[in-house]
């Protein structure tokens, strides 16, 4: 009985460490550039995925931001990612980032937002495609002013 | 009660010394900045490219398109907040001054980018090609740390063939075209620069009338003077980053020291002054009379 219980905490802290453990979430990066407008501003299709069609199109939308911040785009201006270190600056500033995805803080950088597919029905999920205006200047202002990356210079 | 009154005496005197000694030795009440230290940042000259022979100073005179060009490079800087500092501005204050004391091209653009103090300096070279499709310019655009020639950031852009005479418009395509990326990989080399120190230049040689020479054995060890700077270096280059360009009897230069962004001990700021400094301090321990000059991010020092 001792020894049962003693294995149940065991399990417990380790649970817990694991969760406590800084992670990155995975997402895909099947975003493409489309075409660039006025300076500042790029057009992106993003594929996203669901349950249904309100999960998709967030999803899709969510993906763009993180490959615009963490992965870039090559051949076009966001060549580099905005944020050079994912792991240090998503662990050291991890409340910018809740209120950024899950606030919704992301959808005042996007001046517009076009499904460009229908919801299409996929083994467990369903995928949609998203064309995406993105005003990536203000974008890297926020960052600047929320001392996630430096200014330009020293 | 007279007890009593000596040792007010005595506390009242020594609060008045510490209220003095606070007045005499603290920052000025009116620069005061409470404690905040504001990185320096480099001074960025944006010029046009000069081929052999080329005079600098009619270049942007004659030539619109070099003005819209650098003017386009200058508004990519302002977009991202940072302020460059105004080459036609300096080669004006360059001619009022008389500044130019040579014939020759290169070195009165090496005498502008001298006199401005800047660190670094875009080069913008404007090419228009024409022909049968219509006409196009290529813009390279380039820039190097002033002191040690280190590129930073090198792109090449083009504006695409369009059927048009406003060469300037095409010029205004070609830096758009490429200004965003050309500052994103300029702002990777400061982020080395800040993680790895800033580069500087040390050039030790003799006074003509010295007794020393870089084989002269000295100090404690009596190693060779040559070899006791090689030390010195190893020890106080910023993360042990340093290179020898060369090393004769009578000159060593190191072409590569770097040196902190920021005061490792006190967090302020750290320049090429203060790195002087600690080599006067040095060669100074080591017996010697060394002198120092320093002109931007290069360091001579002299041995008498």
């Amino acid at each position: 009985m001792k020894n049962n219980l003693k294995l149940f905490l065991f399990l417990i802290v380790i649970i817990g460490f694991y969760k406590c453990s800084p992670k990155l979430e995975t997402y895909t990066a099947e975003v493409n550039f489309i075409s660039r407008e006025a300076q500042g501003t790029i057009v992106l299709k993003s594929t996203g995925y669901g349950k249904n069609h309100a999960e998709a199109v967030t999803d899709a939308q969510i993906n763009a931001f993180k490959v615009i911040l963490f992965k870039g785009i090559p051949g076009t201006e966001l060549n580099i990612p905005l944020i050079e270190n994912e792991k240090n600056v998503t662990s050291q500033h991890s409340e910018y980032f809740k209120n950024f995805f899950d606030g919704g803080l992301y959808k005042t950088f996007m001046m517009s937002s076009t499904e460009s597919s229908n919801l299409i029905k996929m083994k467990g999920t369903k995928k949609i495609n998203v064309d995406l205006k993105i005003n990536y200047n203000s974008l890297r202002k926020d960052l600047e002013q929320n001392q996630l990356i430096r200014k330009f210079g020293f | 009660m007279k007890m009593l009154k000596s040792k007010q005496k005595f506390w009242v005197l020594v609060l008045l010394i510490i209220c003095f000694m606070n007045k005499a030795f603290s920052q000025n009440a009116s620069t005061n900045s409470g404690g905040q230290i504001q990185t320096i940042q480099p001074k960025i000259m944006v010029i046009p490219y000069t081929k052999e022979g080329e005079d600098i100073r009619n270049i942007l005179e004659s030539d619109v398109n070099n003005r819209i060009a650098i003017t386009k490079v200058k508004e990519a800087f302002d977009n991202r907040g940072f302020t460059t500092v105004d080459f036609v501005a300096k080669l004006k204050a360059a001619k009022d001054n008389n500044i130019f004391t040579s014939d020759n091209q290169t070195d009165i653009k090496t005498q502008v980018i001298e006199m401005s103090g800047a660190d670094i300096y875009v080069q913008a070279e404007v090419s228009i090609q024409r022909g049968q499709s219509g006409t196009s310019v290529t813009l390279i655009l380039s820039s190097y740390e002033a002191s040690t020639g280190n590129s930073l950031s090198n792109k090449i852009g083009k504006s695409g063939i369009f059927f048009t005479d406003d060469i300037g418009k095409l010029a205004s395509k070609a830096v758009e075209s490429i200004a965003e990326d050309f500052l994103n990989v300029m702002q990777i080399k400061f982020t080395e620069i800040v993680n790895n120190g800033k580069s500087i230049v040390v050039d030790i040689s003799f006074d003509q009338g010295s007794q020393y020479n870089m084989s002269s054995e000295i100090g404690s060890d009596g190693l060779p003077l040559s070899d006791q700077i090689e030390i010195w270096m190893e020890e106080n280059a910023f993360k042990n980053n340093y290179h020898i360009q060369g090393t004769t009897d009578l000159k060593m230069i190191f072409d590569d020291v770097r040196i902190p962004l920021k005061d490792q001990s006190s967090g302020n700021n750290y320049n090429p002054n203060k790195f002087a400094l600690e080599i006067f301090k040095f060669l100074k321990r080591l017996g010697l009379q060394p002198g120092k000059d320093i002109k931007g991010n290069t360091i001579f020092i002299t041995i008498k």
